[in-house]
Order: structure tokens, then sequence, then C-alpha cells
């Protein structure tokens, strides 16, 4: 009995002594995610009056053109032509900059030291200026900072031109369409493209010489011409061909190191549309509709829109007789506007509900209507929606 | 008597034993507090544990970034600190943050120090390029529509009079249906920010006769003093040659022109016509219209490269403020000016910034004064109005189900385009290759799809984009990252493709559907032809060549920290060699 309340004493002694060691050691920290915790604090400015002064050789420095994926540096020289010790410590840089470490984070009076900016372009760009901050403790400084910047541009091994979806404009009505997009280098002065690869039988593709004054615009060492050719078989409607351009210029690697042979791939895209196009505010397309809102009927509401008409007959395109509308109180107007080099007749589409008209609600589940008979052979007959409501 | 020795002793040790279980729990909690672990509260920073705070969740990132610049060559200052991943084996979660920040960091620079009661201010943008948000959902970048406006809102609470103008360039992919609904979505926010104007730029030529639906003139006008339409200077529709605005007492006449600089940009003119004039001639004529109306500024919004704007600004002295394009991404800060007074801006790319301009027609020496303002998370809030609208543009996204219904095309991959080979999901390929799919199942890229519900941890107020495909290219399989395009046979919805949900194997190691045909078949009768071998070729990747596919969608918006130093860590969380 003893030992038993013997040994519930001391497992009970032993329990409290284990709470007050945990209280007096705290647990080894796991290290924490993106830690700092050495950071230094911003240098001080001195209250004596004696003070350092940072003078930097320069403050920015130009790469000049970088390729991507090509690593660049460059060293910034900075001098304490001050009293006191001047402290530096790194910032912040508004991209990926990194600096190396200091030589020394305290130069005194009349040290100097070298700062090291280093970077890779991950992206081409027109222009790069990318900025790193050195915090000081020289007083003469705005707010203690003193900014290096680098700037240059970025180019890419090969570009194409359109950048990103090659769209075709416009397709021929009878007959094949056309179109012509660049690959150029302003690296290497005699790539060479190996195969043009589309997947589909709509589209090929054939590389030609380039024009020169089309090179030098571009900044181009060499380059081709890709001249796309679209049968008269695609369907109307929206299509997208993958463009796969392969040459024999090799990809820099991350590493800086020469690669495998580039391959680009652009999408050749675009639209087959009918013969009528309407645009306008108040046109909604993909609902063939024209919106006129809510509004006082007595005081009406009028929409201008432009209609164009491809491959209309010679005589012109007309309409066989007057619009027939749903109520019977919109009126509509076509009227030809000014003639162009255009492929196309250009007309001034007015649908008008008139001030004093019935009040009337034409919305999603009865819309009004206006049908236009026409001379066009693709388009003998036009259906438009009108949606409104008129209080 | 010995029943109550033993009760007395069992009482005591249960007393003691939550004693010591207290003062446990209170050591660990001390513990947190001294290495700064974010639980909802304010984070001590060295030196001082009771007085300074950590802005936010998000400034252990931005840390982060600074330890970052040291990473290549700066490598004594993090020996000390290893990053803890997921890969530590750490037994319980790591703390959401952890910093000691320096005692007093250097504060962002306070707006508009010195600005004294400017009669009007002016803020410029331009080459937004589709950047609605911080460019990209990284934490931490710059930029947005939201912060965007909360500038304004703040400048508008000094009672200053302002207003803004943007360079044009708007959106990205203007010829998508995406890029149209981005490009409704931008114009109706900056209606909503009172947008003086803005001027006609590549992206907005590339969306066609659509465009022409979108000028609203008695809203928010286009402006193109050198760009006719359809052969016809007074076409309905065409955008203005000018305007002139009353900004509190200071009248504006404002223009624009496209840059023969950009013109090769400049998509074809085809059915939709349209020519590009030469800017100087059509600039003389607009500018003796705006000088009639006698306005205390003229600006001119140039969609041109700096040098051509530059040469418009010594050309028409009488401009006081040019709008440039072309210029990088992280402009200069210090005021540019040519001559003796045109001050010419550039406010960079992405939306990253904003060039604000004060007029102070009293001063004596300089009446403009200017500074570039980055749009960062310290001093810009979101604006709840601009949230809404970027809520009604996912529904929209949604509504429309462009994940589904926008162009799909052949995945380039596809040694042959055979309807076999499409894309069969992780779990088909896990049938065989146990480990890995052992191995993909643990890593974020299984949660890839669910991430784009939920946003990041510390992303407040998180708008659900599981039906944007700028979004979904990257956070599901069988899309092609950087042309934000669908392959046929991949994604198109979480109902409709189950198994293709969240970053799988595919996306790397490309479809899979006649690999497994011929595996299975093998399978069955052992027989090892050419093709078999082919396709197993095609199917494997090496981790060089794996480098270039992570950086498709691990790039610098979306992924600052992924580079070829950092590439081994990111490795090490996804891994699975072999192929069982």
């Amino acid at each position: 009995m003893r030992l038993g309340a013997v040994l519930a004493g001391i497992i009970a002694v032993l329990a409290s002594t284990v709470g007050v060691v945990a209280l007096l050691s705290p647990r080894p920290l796991p290290p924490a995610k993106l830690a700092l915790s050495e950071a230094p604090a911003v240098p001080k400015i001195s209250a004596t009056g004696k003070h350092p002064k940072a003078v930097f050789e320069e403050s920015e420095f130009d790469f000049g053109r970088m390729e991507v994926g090509q690593e660049r540096s460059h060293e910034f020289t900075v001098r304490n032509e001050g009293e006191a010790p001047l402290i530096l410590q790194k910032g912040k840089t508004n991209c990926q900059c990194t600096v190396s470490e200091l030589e020394t984070g305290q130069l005194d009076p009349g040290a100097s030291a070298k700062i090291t900016l280093t970077w890779k372009p991950t992206a081409q760009a027109d222009q790069f200026a990318k900025t790193a901050e050195i915090i000081t403790n020289d007083p003469h400084l705005e707010r203690q900072i003193f900014q290096l910047s680098i700037k240059g541009l970025v180019i890419p091994r090969l570009k194409t031109n359109p950048e990103k979806d090659w769209v075709v404009p416009e397709l021929a009505e009878d007959g094949p369409t056309e179109f012509t997009g660049t690959v150029i280098s302003p690296v290497s002065d005699d790539f060479r493209i190996l195969s043009l690869e589309s997947g589909t039988a709509l589209m090929s593709a054939a590389a030609l010489p380039i024009d020169k004054d089309i090179l030098e615009q571009n900044s181009g060492l060499s380059g081709y011409e890709v001249r796309v050719t679209l049968t008269s078989q695609i369907p109307v409607g929206a299509f997208a061909f993958p463009l796969t351009i392969k040459t024999d210029l090799p990809a820099r690697n991350a590493d800086g190191s020469l690669g495998n042979a580039m391959e680009l791939n652009v999408l050749v895209s675009g639209q087959r549309r009918g013969p009528i196009r309407v645009i306008g505010r108040d046109w909604i397309e993909d609902r063939m509709a024209v919106m006129l809102g809510g509004f006082d009927a007595s005081a009406g509401k009028k929409a201008a829109l432009t209609l164009f008409v491809r491959g209309a007959p010679d005589e012109g395109f007309r309409l066989k007789q007057p619009p027939v509308c749903t109520p019977g109180a919109l009126k509509v107007t076509l009227e030809p506007e000014a003639k162009s080099n255009a492929p196309h007749e250009r007309f001034r589409l007015t649908v008008e509900y008139p001030a004093g008209a019935p009040r009337v609600a034409h919305r999603e589940d009865n819309p009004g209507q206006i049908r236009l008979l026409t001379n066009h052979s693709k388009a003998p007959e036009i259906e438009l929606l009108v949606l409104f409501n008129a209080y | 008597m010995t029943n109550r020795i033993i009760l007395t002793g069992l009482a005591v040790i249960l007393v003691c034993g939550a004693f010591g279980y207290v003062m446990y729990r209170q050591a660990h909690e001390n513990a947190r507090n001294d290495r700064g672990v974010d639980s909802g509260e304010a984070v001590p920073a060295a030196g001082n544990l009771t007085t300074d705070k950590v802005d936010s969740p998000a400034a252990a990132d931005e840390i982060a970034d600074d330890d970052r610049t040291g990473s290549a060559s700066d490598k004594s200052s993090d020996a000390a600190i290893a990053p803890a991943t997921e890969s530590n084996g750490q037994a319980e979660p790591l703390p959401a943050i952890s910093i000691a920040k320096p005692s007093a960091p250097p504060a962002p620079k306070p707006l508009f120090e010195g600005w004294v009661s400017p009669a009007a201010v002016i803020v410029f943008s331009g080459e937004q390029h589709g950047y609605i948000e911080p460019c990209g959902c990284s934490l931490n970048q710059l930029g947005g529509l939201s912060r965007r406006a909360d500038l304004l809102r703040q400048i508008g609470e000094r009672e200053w009079p302002v207003t803004a103008f943007d360079g044009g360039g708007l959106v990205n992919n203007p010829t998508r249906q995406q890029g149209k609904l981005k490009f409704d979505m931008t114009l109706r926010c900056l209606t909503d920010m009172r947008y003086g104007a803005v001027a006609l730029g590549v992206e907005e030529l590339q969306l066609s006769f659509d465009f022409l639906s979108y000028h609203r003139p008695d809203e928010l006008p286009f402006l193109a003093a050198n760009i006719l339409f359809f052969d016809d200077p007074k076409f309905t529709g065409a955008p203005l040659t000018k305007r002139v605005l009353q900004i509190g007492g200071v009248k504006i006449g404002v223009t624009a022109v496209f840059g023969m600089s950009l013109k090769a940009d400049a998509p074809q003119a085809g059915e939709f016509q349209f020519e590009i004039l030469e800017p100087a001639t059509s600039l003389k004529k607009v500018l003796a219209e705006l000088k009639a109306e006698r306005p205390d500024l003229i600006i001119l919004l140039s969609h041109a490269k700096p040098d051509e704007s530059r040469k418009l600004a010594e050309t028409f002295p009488e401009i006081d403020i040019v709008l440039t394009a072309g210029g990088s991404e992280d402009p200069d800060p210090k005021p540019k000016f040519v001559g003796d007074k045109t001050l010419l801006v550039a406010p960079g790319q992405k939306g990253k910034y904003m060039a604000a301009v004060g007029y102070f027609p009293d001063a004596a020496e300089q009446k403009l004064r200017y500074e570039l303002i980055a749009l960062d998370e310290m001093r810009f809030k979101d604006t709840p109005a601009i949230g809404q609208h970027m809520r009604d543009y996912q529904e929209e996204l949604k509504d429309r189900n462009l994940v589904a219904t926008e162009l799909a095309v052949e995945d380039p991959r596809n040694a042959q385009a055979i309807d076999e080979n499409a894309f069969m999901g992780a779990k088909v390929c896990g049938e065989c290759h146990k480990s890995a799919w052992d191995v993909w199942q643990t890593t974020k890229h299984a949660g890839a799809t669910e991430s784009l519900k939920t946003g990041r941890e510390g992303q407040n107020n998180w708008i659900n984009r599981v039906y944007d495909p700028e979004c979904v290219a990257c956070h599901v399989t069988g899309w092609d990252p950087q042309k934000i395009v669908r392959y046929k046979t991949g994604y198109t919805g979480e109902q409709a493709t189950p198994k293709l949900v969240g970053q799988q194997c595919e996306n790397c190691h490309g479809p899979g559907g006649r690999h497994v045909e011929l595996e299975r078949q093998w399978a069955k009768d052992k027989k090892t032809s050419d093709e078999l071998l082919t396709w197993r070729k095609f199917q494997r990747l090496d981790k060089k060549s794996a480098f270039n596919l992570c950086a498709k969608c691990h790039d610098g918006d979306n992924d600052p920290h992924f580079d070829s130093d950092s590439f081994d860590r990111y490795w090490n969380e996804i891994a699975h060699p072999g192929k069982d």
C-alpha cells in the first residue's frame, strides 16, 4: 500500500516536472516556410551628425539584346564618401533580379564595394527595365534607398508575325484563300524551315523567301514568309487549325546551353460567314436581335445599325418589298451608304418604334420580328428579332 | 485506508497530469508566437515582440521574394533556414507564416508627396493586355482593375478633380469569344471609373467588326485621329477624332493616334476595312480643331512606340502631355519632358502601374507634376463594385460554357491524328503505373481544378473561376496552356469529363489513348510490336525536357519563383521515376 502511494506520488511529481520543463524549454521549431528570421533591421541614421554618403558610379546599366534564358550580370560600384561607416542591405527587386551577396555589409569612409545584379529573362520583351533597391544608413538618400536599374531588350530566337493566332480576315467565297505570316530569327542568319505540318486537308502551307524590307522592319537576320492556303471547303462557322513549323535552329535551354531544334506552333483561325452582317451597339449577334430596351412609348425609340452585304447581284442589293414587321407599328428603313472599294455594300438599317405608338412589350418569349425579302440569291429572306418594352 | 491512499494517489496523478498538459500546451503556444505563426492574429516582429505587426499574411511571400533575390549567389543567409516543403516530413502542419521582419522596414512611398491642391489630376493607363487582375494569380503581384478603381477613389477622397485615359491595347486574344467578353467587362469597369476616353490600339482593331458594337461615344468614347473606316470619314460608329471635357475647372482637349511604328502589328484589313493614315498629317488638323476650343491642357494618347511618340511631341509642342505605348513593362518612374514643357508618360504594361499627372496652373515653374504609381496591395484595396463585375464576367463565362464550346484543336504532339489517341485520364495510367499514380494523388497537381474554386490560402474574396478558359488551361488535362485552347479530347467540364479533372500525367506525357490500347493488348498476348515500342517512346519524358513543359504553366506571371535554379525543388515534389 505504501509502495503504491509512493509510486503514485512519484508519478505525480514526474508529471508536474514534465509540464514545468516544457514551459521553460520551448520545443525546437520546425523550419518555417519561407522564413527570413535572420533579416537585419533597417540601418538607423546616426544621431551624432557624422554620416556616411553612398556614391554609386552608375545607377543604370543597359544589357542591350538578350535572349530568353540567357543570364547576364553587371557589377555596380559603390563608394562611401562620408564620415561614418556606410551600411548596405539588399532591398526589394521588382522582378526576378538577384542581387549577389555584398562583398561587405559595411563600408568604412573612403572604401568601395561591388554589388552584382544578375538577371535571366524568361519571356520575350521589346524593352525591359528592372530595379533593385539597396537600403542604406545614408540620410541624403530618399527613404535611405538607392535604386539600381538594368534595362535592355529580350529577343526571341524565333518569332512569328502575327505573334499569336494567325487570324484570316476574310475567306473567299469561291476558290481558295491565302494568308501570309512570317517566321523570323533575330539571332541566326541562316536557319532553315524543315517542314510545315497542318494535320488537316483543309489547309496547306509553304515557306517562301522573305522580303528584305520586312526582315529589316522586324530586326531579323533571316526569315521566311509562310503562305497558308485554305480551301473553299471550310464550312460556315469558326475554324482553327494548328500549324507546326519545324526548324533547324536549336533552342536555348534553361541553363543557357543550346538544345533541340525549335518548333513553333501557331493557330490559323477565322470564320466563314454568310453574306449578310449586321453591326451596331443595339445589335445582339448571337440572337440576331435588335435591342431597343425599355422606353416611354410616348417618346418612342430608334436604333441605327449598319448592314454589310457580300456577293450582291450585279444590279445591287435591294429589298423586293417593304419590310414586314411584328408589331406592325415598327418602322424599318434600309438606305445605302457611301460606296467604297470594299468587297461589300453597306447600308444603314434603322429600326424605330415611333413616338405615340401603343404600349407593348416584346421580350424573349414573344420577340418582335422584321422580315426582309431580298434579291440576294444566298440570302433571299432575312429575319431579325426585336426586343423592347414600350411602357 | 488502503483504498483511500490509492484513490488519493490517483487523484494527485490526475491533477498533476492535467497541470502538466496545460503547461505543455502553453509552452507550445509560446513557441509558435515566438516564430510568428499566423493564427489570424498580429505577428510580432523580431526585436519587438509586443508592438510591431506584419501587415498581412501575404507579406510572407513578399519577404520570400526578397529571399529569392539572393537565391542564385547568396546562399549563406539561406543556408541557416531550410525552407519547409511537403517533402520535409514534418509531423505537424507547417505554420502559414513565419517571418521576423526588420524592425522598421521601408514603408511604401506615400502617394502624391508634396502635391498640394492640384487643379486636376489625370491618370493614365495602357497596354493592359487582358490583365484585369494583378498580373496573374500569384500573390503580391501589381495591378488589376480593382486596385485601379481604389486609386481613383483615393484621389477623389482628397477632393481633387480627376479623370483617366487609356492608351489602348485593353485585351489579349481579342479574336476569341472570351477576349470579347473580357473586353466588354473591362469597358464596363472603365465606365464605372469614369474614364474620359480610350485610344484605339492593336488589340481593338483585332476585334474587327465586333469593336464597332462596343464603341459607345456617349459613355466611353474610343479615339483615333488617323484611322479611316470603310473609306468614309463620316462612317457611323467610327471612333471620335477628339474629345473636350471639363474636369473641375480645367478644360482638357484629348486626341489619339495609331502610330506607324505599330502598324506591322495591326491585323490585315479585309472585310473589316480600315486604313491607318500618317499620324502627323491627321494630328495637325485635329489639333487645330482642339485649339479652337481653348483648352487648358492638350493631351495626346499615342498608341505608338516611344521614339515615334517623342517625335510627335517634338513636332507639336503645343501638346502638354503625350501618353506613349511600347515601353517596358516596368517603366522608369522619373518624369521625362520633351522640349520645355511636354510631358511624356509611359505607364508600362499589364496594368501594373498608373501614371498620374497633377496640373498646377499657378505653379511658378513646372505646372505638371508626375508620379508613377505601382498598384500594390499595401496601399490599394479591392473595390467591391469591380469585384461584382468580375463575378458577373465569370458567370457569363459559365453561362456560355466556353470551356466546352470554344474551338478545339488536334494535339500537335499526336504522332498520328487518329481517334484512338485520346486523353484517358490519370486513373487509367494508374492501372499500370501504380507508384506514379500514388505519388500524383498526393501532389498539388491533383487538386489543381478544385483550387480554381477555393483560391490560395490568404486570398480573400476569391471568385470561383472553374469556368474560365484562361485559368482552366493550366488546371485541367487536355489543354494547351499557352495558347489557351482545348485539345479535341481534352477537358470540357467536371461533369462532362470527370476523368480529366486536375493537372494529370497526359499533360506532360501526351495523350495516352493509343498507348493504353496497345499495352492492354500486349498484356493479353505478350507480342511486342514496333508500334507498341513507338508509342512507349512517345509517352516517355525525361527531366531535362520536363522543364520546358513545366514552364508553360509555371511562367513568370503565374509562378515567379519557378526557374532553372528552383526547378529541382519543384521536381522533387512531383518526381515519380520508373514505370512499374
